[in-house]
């Protein structure tokens, strides 16, 4: 897969529900190990146009193509199996099962074995099974969770959780990432050690798309930026290009105003602050 | 004449499928034991008329009362501490089923094994339907039908109270948020559905006998009525249960009384399988 | 499930094999017949154990495979004079293909709907085995099943096949203890948790379900051949709202996704209303109270995980808890 060719393209994906259209004739292009942002206001469209992209929910109209196959209509594990991996907006530990056992979840797409040679032990599947654990302790490892492997996933502190979410989406090998809100209720701290693990995930050669709140957070790491708001695709570009775009201040803040040489608003403008409020 | 009783039945069957709706709605507890208490209200009047000599309007209201206490401690005594414990569905589900299946040995051993009758609230009342005498007490029992139909459905859409218990159904913690007790509204709903079952139970008897192994027959037939009709529509368990009780009359007629009970089975997972919503109900997602 | 619990599963599961074999040793005809009771419940416990305990399934259907199974055997060898064993054998094919067959359809459910869709077909073939006395001979039933033979050797003498009931539960309870430490009971594991997650890691949430399902109809096939064999007889009664109290009383409260669960469910479920025929016509009243009372005090069963469940102090109400739990909910 080389840098820079269409991964995943949606063309004119349009949803509604029960009238609402949660998202309107958008479409977006994801380049291979690029990272690109998504942002807007809360009930832009994100988590909607999120399950469309990891077919948790099927357009009413438009096309998705991935790794250049149609694959509108296909579900989740379908997706999953073609390389694209998703992490949920709240953490979500598979409750009664330890930290090791999550990661091991996510390598059961890697078992050619069933359950005659479960049942018969073959030596296949005892090698597979060997192999895919010292995998799975690895991955553990890259993300600081080898310590708590053997406690339940649900013991975990937040922050760990967080990683755990993501080494579960990356034990999956996928091509695309999908990161739905990582950052929220990180500290500063927590915020860069997350965009460093972006950074290293897409060295490994995955597409990331991040969804998030935390403007300055994305603008660090993306490429490029889709602008979202009500449902519809207000910008999208680089990430310079959307930086300097108004409509992204409209976006957020509303149509500008006239104003004083040294309007009061300008302050939350600055690139450097965390957050911005939704209008 | 066939069509008549599979009304009257049928009428039964839709205020026991009602009763599902009903707590469903407002709690999302599917609970097996409301047929039960069809059978609790008529052999409790019987026992009052027969064995303690009460009047026969005092017997019949004891009778329902009696099935209202019962489904009011059924659900203090089991369905609050599960829900307490945060027990997942299924079990609340099964322990309705065994509470269904315990109130039968129960009332055999400490009310009557044996099947018991009435005497009917008119005596002499009877209907004469192309050539055939029915008892007029049927038409009680349809009349009741109507009548908790179209109260129920007056109280959920039209009161306060009923719309927030129908909120209240959607989830426990949202009930919270409106300041309603869910414990306490559905154990409200419960005693309620106990009587309206004891009252069909009252009605019923006088017409046929009851028998302490049929409230989980009613149970059945009942839950395949609300089914029928979309459990979340109360309307749809009453058109349920008086198409189910005219097609079994019909059934048992015309074809064989032997299969009845299977092709309501076989109707039920049907109507799950292909029509989780029912005939008549929203659209939701089957579970 | 961590270390110390599944060590203690296995003491349990080394405790059973030793009184099984002790009790064979013993020659006691009551508790070798009572014990040739517990390993067949034991088989359609562990069975349900994979659907229920593993992979979260609420199918009140393995009744229903029981039956197939017992009248199964009852019928090829009472009317097609078949070899006890290949009846037997029969009888488990059968009820392991029913429930593919008939499990299929219900994939599309979950939750409320699969337990009330599982619970109509449990009844419908019930009452069709009450009903269509011509094939299953009505609520009479089918007598004069023949016991297993071993060449010449008869094992109608019951010491003789507690040995092949005993078996069939170590098959069963290997089946179960294989699959679940390997991917397939993770992934039933996962699946019982979140399914849209599992989904989202690639595994195929339909296939994962129907597997475990089928097991569970295979296993309970062959329980419902092996009482078949064992009673010399198969009737309605058996296969009605009693049994199905009781397979789910065996997993809740043996423990969910307990290897020992079962086995301890099992036993439960027939000693102990053995101690309590005196009390004659309230036997039944008084188990089912208990069942109920197990599954309000001790929801994650007997050997299960106590952590799992609320704290025991939730059962009372608001106002006299002293102080919010740890998960910082006052209450349920």
């Amino acid at each position: 897969m080389t840098t820079g060719s269409p991964l995943l393209t949606a063309e004119h994906v349009t949803k509604a529900f029960g009238g609402v259209m949660a998202v309107h004739d958008v479409s977006l292009t994801i380049d291979a190990m690029a990272i690109h942002g998504l942002i807007g206001p809360n009930g832009a469209g994100k988590s909607t146009l999120i399950s469309l992209l990891s077919g948790f929910a099927r357009p009413d109209s438009g096309e998705i193509c991935f790794d250049g196959r149609d694959v509108t209509q296909l579900g989740p594990a379908r997706l999953a199996r073609l390389g694209m991996a998703r992490t949920f907006q709240a953490a979500t530990p598979l409750a009664g099962m330890t930290v090791l056992e999550n990661i091991q979840v996510a390598l059961t797409i890697k078992y050619r074995s069933g359950l005659f040679s479960v049942l018969a032990r073959t030596p296949a599947m005892r090698r597979e099974a060997k192999a895919l654990a010292a995998q799975a302790r690895e991955l553990l490892a890259v993300f600081g969770l080898l310590a708590d492997a053997d406690r339940p996933a649900r013991d975990l502190p937040f922050g760990k959780l967080r990683y755990l979410e993501i080494a579960r989406a990356v034990a999956t090998e996928p091509k695309l990432l999908m990161l739905d809100e990582p950052a929220a209720g990180l500290n500063q701290v927590e915020v860069d050690q997350l965009a460093a693990l972006i950074s290293w995930v897409r060295a490994d050669g995955v597409a990331v798309l991040l969804v998030d709140h935390d403007v300055s957070f994305l603008f660090s790491i993306c490429d490029r930026i889709t602008v979202l708001n009500f449902g519809k695709v207000v910008v999208s570009g680089s990430a310079a290009e959307v930086r300097g775009s108004e409509l992204l201040r409209e976006a957020y803040l509303g149509p500008a105003i006239p104003q004083h040489p040294d309007p009061p608003v300008a302050e939350s403008r600055r690139p450097e602050s965390r957050h911005l409020e939704a209008q | 004449m066939t069509l008549a009783v599979g009304i009257a039945i049928g009428s039964v069957y839709a205020l026991v499928g009602m009763g599902y709706s009903l707590v469903y709605r407002t709690t999302g507890v599917v609970n097996f034991t409301v047929g039960s208490y069809v059978v609790l209200g008529g052999l409790g009047t019987w026992w009052l008329l027969d064995q303690a000599h009460f009047p026969y309007g005092l017997a019949v209201i004891g009778g329902i009362i009696l099935a209202g206490a019962i489904a009011g401690a059924f659900w203090t005594l089991i369905v609050i501490p599960l829900w307490r414990r945060r027990s997942p569905a299924y079990v609340v589900l099964l322990s309705t089923v065994i509470g269904g299946a315990i109130i039968a040995p129960l009332t055999e051993l400490l009310i009557t094994p044996q099947a018991e009758e009435l005497p009917p609230w008119v005596s002499g009342f009877t209907l004469h339907i192309s050539g055939s005498d029915i008892s007029g007490q049927y038409v009680f029992v349809i009349a009741a039908g109507l009548a908790v139909l179209a109260g129920v459905s007056l109280f959920l859409r039209q009161t306060m109270l009923g719309k927030q218990l129908r909120a209240c159904g959607a989830s426990r913690e949202t009930s919270r948020l409106l300041g309603i007790h869910p414990e306490l509204a559905g154990g409200i709903i419960m005693v309620i559905t106990g009587l309206i079952g004891g009252l069909a139970g009252a009605l019923i008897t006088p017409a046929q006998s009851s028998e302490a192994s049929m409230g989980l027959t009613f149970g059945i037939f009942g839950f395949a009525a609300a089914a029928l009709g979309g459990l979340d529509s109360v309307a749809g368990a009453f058109l349920g249960g008086i198409l189910l009780g005219t097609g079994q009359a019909f059934i048992d007629r015309y074809y064989t009384p032997n299969y009845d009970e299977v092709i309501v089975f076989a109707l039920l997972v049907a109507i799950l399988v292909l029509r989780p919503n029912g005939l008549f109900g929203r659209a939701e997602h089957a579970g | 499930m961590s270390r110390a619990w599944r060590a203690r599963d296995g003491l349990v599961v080394a405790a059973a094999a030793v009184a099984v074999v002790m009790t064979e040793l013993s020659g006691s005809s009551y508790w070798i017949y009572s014990l040739c009771l517990v390993g067949i419940y034991a088989v359609v416990a562990i069975g349900f154990n994979i659907a229920l305990g593993l992979a979260g399934q609420v199918s009140f259907a393995q009744v229903a495979f029981m039956a197939v199974g017992g009248y199964a055997t009852a019928l090829l060898t009472t009317k097609a004079h078949a070899d006890p064993w290949l009846a037997l054998l029969a009888g488990t094919a059968l009820g392991a293909a029913l429930s593919f067959v008939l499990n299929l359809p219900f994939l599309r459910l979950s939750g409320h709907y699969l337990g009330m869709a599982t619970l109509a077909l449990a009844l419908g073939v019930q009452s069709f085995a009450e009903n269509a006395s011509s094939i299953t001979g009505g609520a009479l039933g089918v007598f004069g099943v023949p016991s297993l033979t071993l060449g010449s050797f008869s094992l109608a003498v019951h010491s003789r096949f507690y040995v092949v009931v005993w078996t069939a539960c170590a098959l069963c309870l290997t089946v179960y203890y294989l699959t679940a430490k390997s991917h397939l009971g993770r992934a039933w594991r996962a699946i019982a948790a979140r399914p849209d997650v599992s989904a989202s890691l690639g595994i195929n949430v339909s296939r994962a379900r129907i597997l475990a399902l089928v097991l569970a109809g295979t296993m309970a096939a062959l329980s419902g051949g092996l009482w078949a064999l064992l009673l010399n007889y198969v009737a309605p009664d058996y296969f009605g709202l009693a049994m199905i109290g009781n397979i789910f009383f065996m997993v809740i409260a043996g423990g969910m996704g307990s290897l020992a669960g079962p086995l301890v469910g099992a036993a439960f479920v027939v000693l102990v209303p053995q101690e309590m025929s005196s009390l004659g016509q309230w036997q039944g009243v008084v188990l089912l109270a208990m069942l109920l009372g197990v599954l309000v005090l001790w929801p994650t069963g007997l050997l299960g995980d106590p952590r799992a469940a609320g704290s025991i102090t939730a059962l009372l109400p608001a106002r006299l808890r002293a102080m919010p739990t740890r998960t910082g909910k006052a209450g349920s």
